[in-house]
């Protein structure tokens, strides 16, 4: 069952220079209990998508079409009050990009887990709540101790791991990490990798990982979607997509980030040439024609091409996909 | 380093810039020009025995360190000589003075901040409408005007069109007698000062307190707070508040000087009988001891707010490192 249904969304800023279509008719599933990922570049619009979700958007930002279907409810159509009280936090929680600057920097970590706690769990003793959101950091490895003390004297590993212990305050059922563990080390990349996986198959939650590295969501997720320039152009089975890439965007970031694994595919380090377009004004056609090995006549001609079946796990939305490579 | 380490050290190092402003407020005295034998002097004839009193009882005659730590000593004890000027104690005649300006400076700086910060946080939170412009065009004229000339128009308006109010003075003369009366009578001259103080500051604060709210409201916290499903009005009294809050405290302490410097245009204009009005008819007089008690008075009430400030920064902000 999916827990999540997104069709034909835009989302749009409004801006002194023009509208800036940072989300631009995007179909968007999270089946429950699986993990999906979206990678792109920086700037097409990931974190856009993300607190869409949540109905979070900056003030010059909304959502211009689209619906967003979660557990059977329309995310749009609900007051803002029901909204806040019941989906956010309870139900769908978020790891925020930069984690450094997501928690408040006057208040004790603990007492920031136990405020989430308090607004949806109005029952709950202050004390209760206390235990509860230490219990929150042992189950993230933080000496639960630690929760009377303030951000600043945590690390960077630690705040993110004190953020993914809040995002679980309310047994959400499904969990946003936005860029979970860029700015880390890589070996503090890698325990907060394997804490998130342990976490997802012991709590049975749906989680969504943003990243513009794509070796992070090769290892953390189920599901794959490729994003560009506001749209997703490829979507499928996280091996089909690494092993069978179909869009010439999604080949080019698998060469830029070559798994561990994957030594061969060092030697053939390909980068996309170009960078990506302005939204204030994308390209015509197919937005990623211009940085296009195979572009034709066509993909500057003709609307941006629909995301179109390959088989059962596996969409793309290009022109000229790439061949088969088996 | 804890707490109290911490706050032992602002101690010492006020302590400190104490010394080096009482050093500098002796130096720059025995630099001015003139002696203050002449300035008794002028306008009338002394005898030269009569000087040699003078000299002897100002300890003039003594060599230069000996006269610092007789300085030192006095001014710690709150002695601060005779003013040349009407001969009297010079701490008797600030004694007097003190309160007034400490009432005046108070009341005028305590609903600024009350008024400016409230409406500074509504402005904030209706960013953009009607309200928040106004508030902050009226706040950018007030901020701006001259101190005196608001005391003037006020004068004009309040004491001379409707006549509901004293144009000068800090008491009727001759004062109530009934003890409430004299409450309200000197409440009644402080009206038109302090409300002309009170414009002087409140500007200032509606200002900083907007944007230091409107800065705090872009901070991934607060999308955090949000995203965890506090409300909007505790996302702005509490998580952007709260931080805000350090800001405004470091203010207090550095608009006090700038408040003094109100003050003494403020007390000139409606001839308010404080230290600022004192200052004034002391630089007039080129009245040293005056003067001279008078700076350190300043420097003193600048270093111990500081020190204040600091000691409540410790409390409120967790991130100080001691
Ligand atoms: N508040 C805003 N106002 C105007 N434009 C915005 C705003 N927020 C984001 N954008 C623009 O929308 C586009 C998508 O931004 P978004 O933050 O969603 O990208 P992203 O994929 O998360 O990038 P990154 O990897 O850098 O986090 C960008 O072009 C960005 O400049
Ligand atoms: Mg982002």
């Amino acid at each position: 069952m999916n827990i999540l249904v997104v069709s034909d969304l835009r989302v749009y800023y409004q801006t002194t220079k023009g509208v800036v279509k940072a989300v631009d008719g995007v179909d968007f599933k999270v089946e429950e209990g699986t993990s999906v990922g979206l990678a792109g570049e920086s700037g097409c619009g990931k974190t856009t998508l993300g607190l869409s979700f949540l109905k979070l958007l900056p003030e010059n930002g909304a959502i211009a079409s689209g619906s967003l279907m979660f557990e059977g409810d329309d995310i749009d159509s609900l007051d803002e009050k029901t909204f806040r009280e019941e989906v956010r936090w309870n139900r769908i929680s978020m790891i925020f990009q930069g984690s450094m600057n997501a928690l408040n920097p006057v208040f004790k970590v603990e007492d920031q887990i136990a405020e989430a706690i308090k607004l949806h769990d109005k029952k709950m003793k202050k004390r209760e709540r206390i235990a509860t959101a230490r219990d929150l950091l042992r189950k993230v490895d933080i000496d639960p101790t630690m929760g009377r003390h303030y951000p600043h004297e945590f690390s960077g590993g630690m705040r993110q791991r004190a953020m993914i212990a809040m995002a679980l305050a309310c047994d959400p059922h499904l969990v946003i990490a936005d860029e979970p563990t860029t700015a880390l080390d890589v070996i503090v990349q890698k325990q907060i990798m394997d804490l998130l996986r342990r976490l997802k198959a012991e709590m049975n939650l749906s989680l969504v990982v943003i990243s513009h590295d794509i070796s992070v969501l090769a290892e953390l997720c189920d599901y794959l979607n490729i994003m560009y320039a506001g749209r997703i152009v490829e979507w499928g089975a996280i091996e089909e997509i690494f092993e069978n890439p179909r869009h010439h965007y999604t080949h080019g970031l698998i060469s830029t980030f070559p798994t561990v694994e994957d030594e061969e595919r060092k030697s053939t380090f390909e980068f996309i040439p170009g960078a990506p377009p302005n939204l204030l004004d994308p390209p015509l056609g197919c937005r990623f024609h211009p940085r296009c090995p195979a572009a034709t006549e066509i993909c500057r001609q003709e609307p941006p091409p629909e995301i179109r079946r390959q088989s059962e796990k596996h969409y793309v939305a290009c022109h000229h996909q790439r061949g088969d490579l088996h | 380093m804890s707490l109290k380490r911490y706050i032992l050290k602002r101690i010492l190092y006020s302590l400190v810039l104490l010394f080096f402003a009482l050093t500098l407020n002796f130096v720059i005295f025995r630099m001015a020009p003139g002696n203050p034998i002449q300035v008794v002097a002028s306008g009338m004839r002394l005898e030269p025995e009569m000087v040699e009193r003078l000299i002897e009882l100002w300890g003039l005659q003594e060599p230069l360190h000996i006269q610092f730590i007789r300085y030192l000593k006095s001014t710690l004890t709150w002695d601060f000589g005779y003013s040349y000027n009407s001969l009297e104690p010079v701490s008797r005649e600030i004694g007097e003075r003190l309160g007034n300006t400490l009432l005046l400076m108070g009341v005028s700086l305590f609903f600024a901040i009350i008024f400016g910060t409230v409406f500074g946080i509504y402005a904030a939170y209706k960013r953009g409408s009607l309200f928040d412009l106004t508030s902050v065009t009226i706040s950018l004229f007030s901020y701006a005007l001259p101190t005196f000339w608001m005391g003037l128009l006020l004068i004009y308006v309040g004491g001379y069109v409707f006549g509901q109010f004293p144009l000068a003075g800090t008491m009727s003369r001759p004062p109530p007698i009934d003890p409430i009366l004299k409450v309200f009578d000197k409440a009644w001259h402080l009206f038109l000062p302090s409300l002309t103080l009170f414009l002087f500051q409140y500007g200032f604060w509606l200002l900083m307190m907007r944007s230091t709210l409107l800065e705090a409201l872009h901070e991934d916290y607060i999308t955090t707070a949000r995203a965890k499903g506090v409300p909007e009005r505790d996302v702005l009294f509490k998580h952007a508040f709260r931080n805000a809050m350090l800001p405004l405290v470091t203010n207090v302490a550095l608009q006090i000087p700038g408040l003094l410097n109100g003050a003494i245009l403020t007390e000139t204009v409606f001839s308010w009988r404080g230290l600022g009005l004192y200052t004034w008819s002391a630089i007039q007089f080129t009245d040293y001891p005056v003067l001279q008690a008078l700076f350190y008075i300043f420097a003193l009430v600048t270093i111990v707010c500081n020190l204040i400030v600091d000691i409540v920064y410790g409390y409120i902000d967790p991130r100080i490192q001691f």
